[in-house]
């Protein structure tokens, strides 16, 4: 028997693809995470003003509002909240820009959600 | 050379030699021919005139000698005076002397004749007692006959005499001279034609077949062989102008060649970066299209896996499939970086510098599409921010796209100037083209990915949408505007760089 402490927290969860929100949710739910969830860019930036949020998972390609440029507005309102940023249209110098622009984590699509929730966990135990 | 060729110049060289002969050799021997035939007459006349002279002192010595011999010694002398009268007179074809009677006075002898020819003249003579001369033809001959009266020692005409000088010896000797005219100007005119004949081959024909030879030559696109140039007159300066006429015209074709290389080598570059911004394009279309339900499908498995115990046989159907996806998205991964675009290095550019770069291939490819293509893009334009490739694809995209829509015959502009959007300051670019316009249903299609007007195969319907995605990661905007009927103007607008 694993006897594992484990800090729970808030994830806002930013993807327009429902079944994606949906797996991250399930995932994060059962280790014990709180789950808010925002289908777009806009939904997403008036979400944050009400909600406490730990840690933000953030889908690069949505239609209106781009991951990018919410990731800036994240970063400009809540420097401290932690972004990870999620994407199919990869590559070493969308690497840098999200960094750039303030993402703590950058992952590429496809990438195994166990690792992504490691990571979520790994952020909000680190968290002051 | 073909046999035809070698034809064509032999014609025209003997044509050019021929026309030169006669040129040069018919006027001369004209005027020598009627000069000779001029001088001959005058010259017959004059001869004629002498020997009838002759003719005249002769018959009037004859006349004397006669009259006298009839006084003195009686008829029976009359032969033997005669005779001596007209000895060494061989140009006297006859002699007659006849009385009233018309019968003759003294026999027939090798000067004298007694034939009976037309005694005309003869009874004229002695009817009006003064002496004659006319010239009698008979065929080709003429004679010149003299008559004189023979009279009495009262006075009284008591016969003629008649001397008949033939013309023949004199014809002869005009006939010579006619014949050595002619020998010497047949020789004449011989010897300067066979003369002109080799002078004009010597310095008009070889040079110009060597002229010749050297246009085709050039024509052909031959090897460098500059004309010799051997002479200093009129056909040297046309070699030299030659030789001048061929290095220019050869300086021409290698630099049309090195433009045609570099235009080439330039569009196969930009080819081969547009395959390559398509193709990550796609690549990274079917990594967002596969990879998002991709996740979603292992995710639920290792969610299963996660809530069941250890133990459960279920666990390895699930790290099948959990294996299996991982395959997939190691291999999606692997095409994703075998086609990702190099890594764009943003730095401050001068738009003219990018714009001069493809000025060669736009320039090539306006005379494929005869197109006109006005370019201004001044030098003194504040910088942008931006990757000098892709910027460069952006330029070439819309261009090609303006070519497409005002072939053939149409004209193209591509302007730059400086331009503040929302107080920003920056560059715009603006294509303008006199092609048919953009529907307005399909001006907000152009930018969608896979959308083409082209016939399949011929566009990828990329061109469009990769502009606005760099120009979008530039911080800029690209925009179309565009009526059917009245061309398309595309502004692609970029924001300046800090001041260097």
């Amino acid at each position: 028997m694993q006897i594992e402490r484990r800090t729970e927290g808030t994830v806002l969860v930013i993807d327009d693809d429902d079944a994606m929100r949906r797996v991250l949710r399930d995932f994060l739910q059962r280790d014990g995470h709180r789950v808010v969830e925002a289908a777009n860019g806009e939904a997403a930036v008036s979400m944050v003003e009400v909600e406490s949020i730990d840690v933000v998972i953030l889908d690069k390609e949505m239609p209106g509002m781009n991951g990018m440029d919410v990731l800036s507005f994240l970063h400009r309102r809540f420097p401290s909240t932690p972004v990870i940023l999620i994407t199919a249209f990869g590559g070493p110098h969308v690497a840098e820009e999200s960094f750039r622009r303030g993402a703590v984590e950058y992952i590429e699509k496809p990438f195994r959600l166990s690792n992504v929730v490691d990571r979520v966990q790994k952020l909000i135990d680190d968290a002051p | 050379m073909t046999l035809d060729h070698r034809r064509g110049i032999l014609a025209t060289a003997v044509g050019l030699r021929l026309r030169l002969i006669l040129v040069l050799l018919i006027p001369p021997i004209l005027v020598v021919g009627v000069y000779g035939v001029v001088r001959m007459r005058a010259e017959r006349a004059e001869l004629l005139a002498e020997d009838q002279r002759n003719a005249v002192a002769i018959a009037t010595a004859a006349q004397v000698a006669v009259e006298r011999a009839l006084r003195d010694a009686g008829p029976s002398e009359l032969a033997a005076v005669l005779a001596d009268a007209l000895k060494d007179n061989r140009q006297i074809s006859r002699v007659r002397l006849f009385d009233r009677d018309l019968r003759p006075m003294v026999p027939s002898t090798a000067q004298t004749t007694n034939d009976d020819g037309p005694t005309d003249a003869l009874r004229r003579v002695m009817q009006s007692g003064q002496a004659e001369g006319f010239t009698r033809r008979t065929g080709r001959e003429s004679t010149f006959v003299y008559g004189v009266p023979i009279r009495a020692t009262t006075g009284a005409v008591i016969g003629a005499m008649e001397i008949a000088h033939s013309t023949a010896a004199i014809d002869a000797r005009i006939r010579g001279a006619v014949w050595d005219i002619v020998f010497r100007l047949s020789v004449l005119m011989i010897s300067m034609t066979v003369l002109t004949g080799i002078v004009v081959q010597r310095q008009l024909l070889k040079p110009l077949f060597a002229l010749t030879q050297g246009i085709r030559n050039l024509g052909r696109g031959g090897p460098e062989a500059p004309l010799p140039i051997e002479r200093r007159d009129e056909l040297g300066r046309v070699a030299e102008a030659f030789n001048t006429m061929a290095s220019q015209l050869r300086t021409a074709r290698r630099e049309l060649v090195l433009e045609n290389e570099r235009a080439l080598e330039l569009e196969q570059q930009l080819r081969h970066s547009a395959t390559l911004a398509v193709a990550g394009r796609l690549a990274s279309g079917l990594a967002h299209e596969i990879g998002t339900p991709l996740n979603i499908v292992s995710g639920r498995a290792e969610f299963l896996l996660h809530n069941l115990p250890e133990g459960d046989e279920r666990r390895e159907e699930l790290q099948v499939i959990i294996g299996q996806i991982d395959r997939i998205s190691a291999m999606i991964r692997s095409l994703l970086d075998t086609v990702r675009p190099l890594k764009p290095t943003i730095e401050n550019i001068h738009v003219n510098t990018v714009v001069d770069r493809l000025l060669v291939l736009l320039m090539h490819t306006a005379r494929r599409y005869s197109v006109t293509l006005e370019v201004s893009v001044p030098a003194d334009l504040p910088t942008v921010r931006a990757d000098r490739n892709q910027l460069q694809q952006v330029v070439i995209n819309i261009v090609m796209n303006a070519f497409e829509a005002a072939r053939p015959a149409g004209r193209v502009s591509l302007r730059a100037e400086s331009a503040n959007r929302d107080s920003r300051a920056g560059v715009q670019l603006v294509v303008k083209d006199t092609g048919h316009g953009i529907p307005a249903a399909l001006t907000s299609k152009i930018f969608e990915p896979f959308f083409s007007t082209k016939p399949p195969g011929e566009g990828t319907g990329l061109g469009l949408p990769i502009c606005r995605d760099i120009v979008k990661t530039l911080d800029g905007s690209i925009s179309v505007d565009s009526a059917p009927g009245q061309g398309t103007i595309f502004t692609v607008w970029l924001p300046s760089g800090p001041v260097e």
